[in-house]
């Protein structure tokens, strides 16, 4: 016989080793997806992984830093792994210039928000997907 | 959005609230990645995705050491690159050596190439929006495009020119596609969310045509009409006079040959007459006013008009030239250290970053040549082969004339010509516009040229760079000349922008000669606006032979820099001191230290390029310093300093030099003092036509008339006030001097702190307009009449954009051949995070140079690569 432990018990649970272990691979994994998407110039996958995160994700908290983080990190990890070979911060001056600003750290807040705003865009779509899935009782429920 | 708890379940509304919510916030943040708002935003999505966006640019910054591919040539090329990126292409044909040039060259200047022919193909709304309408209209109108493409068309199968053509674009799309698969094409594209168009022969001609355009379209005419009317026709006559009366060391000093007129043969695209008729389909009176560039003063709405076509006609400021800047010269074996001919030439033009010459050398069986292309152009457009070496400066002769045209008041699509009326041609373009509505674009041409439509008039431009022509024709025959005979005989196909090109071969035979087209007219005044009715139409050029030209000049040398190449006694009109020859300082300076040696080596030919020597201050300091001796208005301690200064200086305006800044402070203070007072009674438009200013760095006519007044009693000069009041030379002298003191010490405090370069400044900037991209401004000496001319103050935009010193023949037994060197103030790429985008900025500002590739024996490369069939 299989014993359920109770909800409040598992929303404890959740916050422990296995929780973050679960998020943090969700995130790696939604992370790689972006990256390996960009690649191809598909930047509109970021926005799919949110929807995907945000809609199949239990926990909405944890959905929410699992499709903003992969948006932020699949856009600036790429950056990051690219300075490590490249003058990124003088590409970042020379694009902001050609922008038309003067700071260098524009081109690279704009990567990230547009990143970072398609993953959350996408995990709010998921969510509020999720809020019209059928509930085990046959109603749509917000899980 | 949603709770910070998955458990529980929402209110129905709240739950479609939510789900509006997000869709419409998806929505806007989709559409801004998708597709922005161009040409402001771009789609931030493909923009900025950090492995196949503008972050590209990182990866296209790189150099490719070793690399093999595929190419349309017909046998193997190899693409050597030295240190500074210059290439040394090595091929078996001509046409393979063009492939791999364009192939290299878009490699490394897609964006500059792009840019130049969206300017002169009028499509550079396209990707910049409303603000370059005005820029687009005008190049459709003057038909750069019609131009070209009537060259190509008459180009046959077989001609040379149309395979080289053909090659070179065939390299150029070869690069731009493999740029596009890579996500490699400049950041400026992405960021302007556009793909170029694959490159055409067409566009190669274009860009020729920006070239042209560049150097001798000008608002001449519309300009000496304001001045005639506000000055009136004797003042105007006599301040802006047709043959200069300063001192001039013309190269071609005479006896000259006066030759019949030949025709010109080119027809301008549009300009064939239609079929004239005495009566037009409904008949009625001209609808044309008197004309804003009549006679008499200016009425408010005659202003506004000639604003209207001031504005018009000058639309694209950064290609209407009033006033150049450009050096050549060439120095006889007899006059050289070790036996060997030389040439020096420094083409002033705008300095940007890229720069608008590539360097690069090309070897094959037929060609040995090394120089700069402009990109956008097969080959190279100064420099040398193994033979002879040539270089350009602007003939500036006038090339643009005005013709007023009479429209029929009934049907304004028939004009008045030779007694009869003919219908307008027609050409409509269609204006894409990033960010906003597209235009229809009507242009109308008449014989003479495309209409310019004003509320009080109608005029006709005729340029002679409408003219099609066989200048590539020329350029071919300059790669494979192997004497100054052949150069000469090529340059027979010159047509426009008529240049003074300097010479020197390896058996020592030197010269210069100005070739193109000079348009003559049987009547009319042709600095000024002419008759549209057939009289004062252009009956044909100078005779070849009898175009300015000096060859193996007795003294030895000859200069060229955009001065008035022949005396007075010249029997044709080739333009005035306004249109627009240079005031002659720079070619006097020149011609004087080289006749001061006989034994010139190329290290005082590179002096002589860098020589800040300006002939209009030694003229005038010694007046000046008199005249305010005799004024006492050296009185004050500063002013007492100052005097010191100007006393002790030898007119040489570098950098550090508290002198030069008293100098040329003191010479606009001067020149407002003696014509300020004219513009003012007689109302010069300067609001409606800015080039009416009164600048002594840009206007030559007024610099000389200072120069003039200030030396010799002359009648008749601005210095007596228009009430009637004479000055004389020296109290205005000396009143400019109090002026430009009391300036200065405000500006920079006591005269022992002055330096030039606080005041003037020279500025690369980028051709984004991105400031980071640019480099400067920095201060700088150099002024406009200095042979290293720093043109604009206080920031100098344009100036030596190429420093080229060639050596050829043999040197004399127990001497050392000179090395021939060349730099430009830039770098091979136009990627700023290139190691050869500001490649030689440095070298060249101070005053070095580098040895010009030698094709048969290339410096060991740093980069190779292959290009096989």
């Amino acid at each position: 016989m299989t014993v359920h432990a109770p909800r409040t018990a598992v929303v404890t649970h959740g916050r422990g080793p296995r929780y973050l272990a679960r998020a943090a691979l969700e995130l790696v994994g939604a992370t790689a997806v972006v990256w390996i998407a960009l690649g191809w110039g598909a930047w509109w996958v970021t926005l799919v992984v949110g929807v995907v995160v945000g809609f199949t994700v239990r926990r909405t908290r944890r959905a929410w830093v699992v499709g903003v983080g992969a948006g932020l990190l699949g856009w600036g990890l790429p950056l990051a792994w690219r300075a490590l070979g490249a003058p990124v911060g003088g590409a970042a001056r020379d694009i902001s210039s050609l922008m038309g600003y003067s700071v260098a750290g524009v081109a690279l807040l704009v990567t990230l928000v547009v990143g970072g705003a398609l993953g959350a865009c996408g995990t709010w779509l998921g969510r509020a997907a999720r809020a019209y899935r059928p509930s085990r009782h046959g109603s749509a429920s917000s899980r | 959005m949603g709770r910070g708890s998955d458990g529980g379940r929402r209110g129905g509304w709240r739950r479609h609230l939510n789900a509006a919510l997000a869709l419409i916030t998806s929505g806007l943040v989709v559409g801004a990645a998708l597709v922005g708002s161009v040409p402001t935003v771009p789609p931030l999505g493909a923009a900025f995705d950090p492995l196949t966006g503008v972050w590209q640019m990182t990866a296209g910054a790189s150099v490719a050491h070793s690399m093999t591919l595929t190419a349309g040539v017909s046998h193997d090329v190899t693409v050597s690159f030295d240190a500074g990126g210059v290439p040394t292409i090595t091929a078996a044909t001509d046409a393979d050596a063009m492939y791999a040039e364009g192939y290299v060259t878009a490699r490394y200047r897609l964006l500059e190439m792009d840019l130049e022919r969206r300017l002169g193909e009028g499509t550079l709304s396209a990707v910049l929006g409303p603000s370059a309408l005005a820029s687009d209209e005008l190049q459709l109108s003057l038909g750069l495009t019609r131009t070209a493409q009537a060259e190509w068309d008459s180009l046959g199968p077989s001609s040379p020119q149309r395979q080289l053509l053909v090659a070179y674009s065939k390299g150029v799309n070869l690069a731009m596609s493999q740029m596009e698969a890579g996500h490699q094409l400049p950041a400026a594209m992405t960021l302007l969310d556009y793909r170029p168009a694959p490159w055409t022969p067409v566009d190669t001609l274009v860009v020729q045509g920006d070239l042209t355009e560049e150097l001798d379209y000008t608002t001449s005419p519309a300009d000496m009409a304001l001045l005639e009317r506000s000055l009136g026709p004797t003042r105007t006559a006599a301040w802006f006079p047709v043959t200069p009366t300063t001192p001039q060391a013309p190269y071609d000093p005479g006896p000259y040959v006066a030759a019949p007129l030949v025709p010109i043969r080119a027809v301008i695209p549009g300009t064939t007459p239609t079929p004239g008729v005495a009566v037009p389909p409904a008949p009625g009176r001209s609808s044309v006013r008197s004309s804003a560039l009549g006679s008499g003063p200016l009425s408010g709405a005659q202003r506004a008009e000639a604003a209207s076509l001031m504005g018009w006609i000058g639309r694209l400021t950064t290609t209407v030239r009033h006033y150049g800047a450009s050096n050549n010269w060439v120095v006889a074996p007899s006059r050289s250290a070790n036996g060997q001919a030389l040439l020096a030439n420094d083409p002033h033009l705008p300095q940007t970053l890229p720069s608008v010459w590539y360097e690069v050398a090309i070897d094959t069986p037929d060609l040995r040549l090394a120089g700069v292309e402009a990109p956008g152009l097969p080959g190279i457009l100064l420099g040398r082969n193994d033979r002879v070496a040539w270089g350009f400066t602007d003939t500036q002769n006038q090339a643009t004339l005005l013709y007023r045209e009479t429209l029929s008041a009934s049907n304004p699509s028939y004009y008045r010509w030779r007694g009869r009326w003919h219908a307008l041609r027609t050409v409509s373009y269609h204006i894409a516009v990033a960010g906003g509505a597209s235009v229809n674009y009507p242009v109308r041409i008449s014989v003479h040229g495309p209409l310019v439509h004003l509320p009080g008039g109608t005029y006709a431009l005729w340029w002679a760079g409408d003219l099609p022509n066989q200048d590539l024709l020329a350029l071919v025959g300059l790669w494979h000349a192997r004497d100054a005979v052949q150069v000469r005989a090529a340059l027979q196909h010159w047509t426009a922008p008529t240049q003074n090109i300097a010479y020197a071969d390896s058996a020592g035979h030197v010269g210069i000669i100005a070739p193109g087209v000079y348009p003559e007219t049987a009547h009319g005044v042709p600095w000024l606006p002419l008759s549209g009715t057939g009289a004062d139409d252009v009956v044909g050029t100078i005779p070849p032979r009898a175009v300015p030209q000096v060859a193996d000049p007795a003294v030895g040398y000859a200069v060229s820099a955009n001065q008035r190449p022949v005396t007075a006694a010249y029997p044709y009109y080739i333009g005035t001191v306004y249109d627009f020859f240079d005031p002659g300082y720079r070619a006097l300076t020149i011609s004087s230290r080289l006749a001061a040696t006989t034994a010139a080596t190329t290290a005082t030919m590179a002096s002589i390029e860098t020589d800040l020597g300006d002939r209009l201050a030694v003229t005038l300091t010694g007046p000046l310093v008199a005249a305010v001796r005799a004024s006492g208005a050296a009185s004050s301690a500063s002013g007492r300093a100052a005097l010191a200064l100007l006393t002790h200086w030898n007119g040489t305006m570098s950098s550090s030099s508290g002198a030069a800044a008293l100098y040329w402070t003191w010479l606009g203070d001067y020149a407002r003092d003696v014509f300020g007072p004219w513009w003012s009674a007689t109302h010069v438009p300067v609001a409606t036509d800015a080039n009416l200013a009164i600048s002594p760095a840009t206007d030559a006519a007024l610099v000389m008339d200072l120069e003039t007044w200030s030396t010799r009693p002359t009648p008749g000069t601005a210095l007596t006030l228009p009430d009637g009041r004479s000055r004389s030379a020296a109290a205005v002298m000396a009143q400019a001097f109090t002026q430009a003191v009391a300036h200065l010490t405000r500006q920079e405090g006591p005269p022992v702190a002055w330096r030039w370069d606080h005041l003037q400044s020279r500025q690369f900037a980028s051709l984004t307009n991105a400031p980071a991209l640019g480099y400067g401004p920095r201060g700088s000496g150099g002024d406009a009449f200095t042979p290293d001319a720093a043109d604009g103050f206080p920031i100098a935009g344009t100036g030596p954009s190429w420093r080229e010193i060639i050596a050829l023949g043999r040197a004399r037994p127990g001497t050392t051949p000179a090395t021939s060197t060349g730099v430009y103030p830039g770098g091979q790429s136009e990627n700023p995070l290139s190691p050869w985008y500001e490649t030689w900025v440095t070298t060249w500002w101070d005053g070095r140079s580098h040895p010009l590739p030698n094709p048969a024996r290339p410096a060991r490369p740093i980069a190779t690569w292959e290009l096989r069939p």
